[in-house]
């Protein structure tokens, strides 16, 4: 009997995140309650770890679990966009949530999910990722049980994410059906060949598939649940969730729809095209009238998945490799927006109105010109790193034809412009309060990943070339040239 | 052959048929007069007390959590039984790591109080 | 014997009874029960193909998702009893300390 080939090189960085959340649950067996904090050093510790070993990888294509399981250059740059934003949640976590043992092992087991879902190439594998990345995020979208706005975000975040996992897997179950094959290279192989038992049930899979991801992606209109979660939810989680789910997610779209089923034969496009314009109209026009910073942010995440989903539908080498730029830009400017809102909001997120942000330039000078840096960035003003982000996908959609989906990129941008402006506008004016409608100083942490965001931001702003040649080797990776 | 459960279906004839007319009868015949004493819930001769259907304990659904999880986990187990043999030392030391998560995650809601019933 | 393509379309009947149900109650235990019926839907789906290609894939699929359901359910049952410990009655309607 010859076994799979396990490969524990393929999933170093995932056996890191593993190990570190076991040692913190063992260590929190003996140490008391009050000191379980300090837990979170261990997390960064963790994480930190993880990302050491990246580029020590990169240099090798490692397959693991019998084909399962690919650490190529496209899973580790995405894996890095979700290890930024784990590291997030525990530089956040620190004084927001009163981390434990728990947080820790949550933040780190969700992480783990990811980036098995990114690196996933078979259905077996792409559904345990999408599950371990899942039930963490529900648990820890509801962590402040003290707040009804918490516990209320994770039984919505529950519900609508069971029901999109059981679409989700529905369509995996066709995709099987279709080919009688698991490992997404052999259901291409058979699509070529046309070896399949009926051509509606790839369809259908596909199209099955795509829903239940967009559930995670938050894409218009299955995002019902997303302002609320996002407001709800502590904002460590949020800013984790919203980088990392997308980076995840994205990955498996790639893998499943622009890999493995061609369009030409399944047609997933058309769907896909629909969903980024509803996207990223809605997400722009419902951004508008938010009054409150995270429910703002929540709006503008959605249409900023618009402009990742745009990247898939143009079904291009260019199209992947221009979303993959997007996502780690937009790594840095969320969870920038994120860590600025994290640093003045106190235990029970008062000020996360935005009128309290108004004359915020002359009290916190630092944050909130940072805060300017991460809204234009966001809004796609050169010369930060959105812009050439949204350039990337711009050509890439106009390129593969797509010019309905270009114009909608670009009043969907027209229509960002007004709210990611108006708080820059609000900071920036004099209030004739004294009073600061924030609670105390930052916990130091807070403001060292708004260091990090900030150069961030700026560098792969002005060198975006840094980052294209790297993520041109990950597209040919998937492609497989 | 299927003529020799024939007096076991007799049998549960005359049972339901005896068991319904009994029961059908007293309801018939029998004489009914409700007051407020008659129809108050039985709480062994006290006054009773709040509502009728009780809350039940969250430790019940707090054990029935736990169980399940442990119970459902154990399904893991049975590919491995069944190949134990062809898997050898390989499949007995991937199961022991199985364990050990487990035992971790076990000792975790031990420390916790997930097993203490009273407060 | 019973046609394959049957249990392939009692399966899909199961996942539109179980959608149907998230949409349309309101009681978060019952749109759980839902869920789940989905989920099971999917599996009587997975052992059907395995069964049409005779092979081991679909089986294992189930073990996985029976296992990942449990998961799912724990940590659901866990989220309902803290949101409704507080209130009267469990209905999802009245989940509305956030808007807009």
């Amino acid at each position: 009997m010859n076994f799979p080939v396990i490969n524990p090189l393929s999933v170093l960085p995932e056996i890191i995140l593993l190990a570190t959340s076991i040692v913190a649950l063992f260590i929190a067996l003996f140490l008391p309650d009050r000191r379980g904090h300090q837990l979170n050093y261990l997390g960064l510790v963790g994480v930190l770890a993880a990302i050491a070993v990246l580029p020590m990888l990169w240099a090798k294509v490692e397959v693991g679990f019998g084909g399962a399981i690919v650490s190529d250059h496209f899973a580790l740059a995405m894996d890095a966009a979700i290890l930024v934003s784990a590291l997030a949640a525990f530089l956040l976590g620190l004084r927001e949530v009163e981390p434990g043992a728990d947080y820790v092992a949550l933040v780190l087991w969700a992480a783990l999910g990811m980036m098995v879902l990114t690196s996933a190439v078979e259905l077996l594998s792409i559904f345990l990722g999408l599950e371990v990345l899942s039930l963490p995020l529900y648990v820890l979208a509801g962590f402040r049980r003290d707040r009804t706005t918490s516990k209320e975000a994770a039984m919505k975040y529950l519900l609508m994410g069971a029901f999109s996992s059981g679409i989700f897997l529905y369509g995996l179950a066709f995709l099987y059906g279709a080919t009688g094959k698991v490992s997404l290279a052999s259901i291409q192989a058979a699509i070529l060949q046309n070896f399949t038992s009926h051509p509606l049930f790839l369809e259908i899979g596909a199209g099955l598939v795509a829903v239940g991801l967009a559930f995670k992606l938050a894409l218009v209109p299955f995002h019902q649940w997303v302002p609320d979660v996002y407001e709800g939810s502590p904002t460590p989680v949020t800013a984790f969730m919203s980088v990392g789910t997308k980076a995840a997610a994205f990955g498996a779209l790639v893998r499943i729809l622009t890999v493995a089923l061609p369009a030409g034969i399944v047609h997933w496009q058309p769907l896909i095209a629909f969903l980024a314009v509803l996207t990223l109209l809605f997400g722009n026009l419902a951004a508008l009238r938010q009054t409150n910073m995270k429910r703002m942010l929540a709006y503008s995440g959605i249409a900023q998945a618009g402009y990742l989903v745009v990247a898939i539908a143009a079904n291009s080498q260019m199209g992947v490799g221009a979303g993959m730029f997007y996502v780690v830009a937009y790594a840095f400017m969320n969870i920038g927006a994120f860590a600025v809102v994290a640093a003045l909001s106190g235990q029970n997120e008062e000020g996360a109105e935005i009128a309290s942000y108004r004359g915020l330039a002359y009290r916190r000078p630092w944050l909130a010109v940072s805060m300017t840096v991460f809204l234009l960035a966001l809004a796609s003003i050169p010369p930060l790193v959105g812009f050439p982000g949204k350039f990337y996908i711009l050509r890439a959609a106009v390129s593969s034809g797509g010019v309905l989906l270009a114009i909608a990129i670009v009043v969907g941008t027209m229509i960002s412009l007004y709210y990611y402006l108006r708080p820059v506008l609000l900071m920036f004016t004099h209030s004739e309060e004294t009073e600061s409608p924030f609670p105390a100083t930052a916990h130091w942490t807070a403001h060292v990943t708004v260091g990090v965001m900030l150069a961030g931001t700026l560098v792969l702003g002005i060198l975006p070339g840094l980052l294209t040649g790297p993520l041109q080797n990950a597209v040919h990776a998937i492609y497989g040239l | 052959m299927l003529t020799s459960y024939f007096p076991i279906a007799l049998y549960f004839l005359v049972a339901v048929v005896i068991g319904v007319g009994v029961l059908g009868a007293s309801r018939v015949m029998g004489p009914r007069k409700p007051n407020a004493a008659k129809l108050q819930t039985y709480e062994c001769g006290v006054t009773p007390e709040g509502e009728v259907g009780p809350r039940f304990s969250v430790k019940f659904y707090l054990v029935a959590m736990l169980f399940m999880i442990f119970d459902v986990e154990a399904v893991s187990f049975y590919p491995w039984a069944v190949l134990m043999h062809q898997l050898r030392l390989f499949g007995l030391l991937e199961m022991a790591l199985f364990v050990l998560v487990l035992g971790i995650g076990y000792a975790y809601v031990w420390k916790r109080g997930g097993f203490q019933w009273q407060e | 014997m019973v046609p394959l393509s049957y249990y392939l379309i009692l399966s899909a009947l199961l996942f539109s009874i179980g959608t149907v149900g998230v949409l349309v109650r309101r009681n978060p235990l019952q749109m759980f029960m839902s869920i789940e019926l989905m989920w099971n839907a999917v599996n009587l789906s997975f052992i059907t193909f395995a069964r049409q290609y005779t092979n081991m894939a679909g089986h294992v699929f189930v073990f996985l998702v029976i296992t990942v359901a449990a998961a799912e359910v724990a940590i659901g049952l866990a989220i309902i009893v803290v949101v409704f410990r507080t209130r009267e009655h469990a209905d999802v309607d009245e989940l509305n300390a956030m808007k807009g």
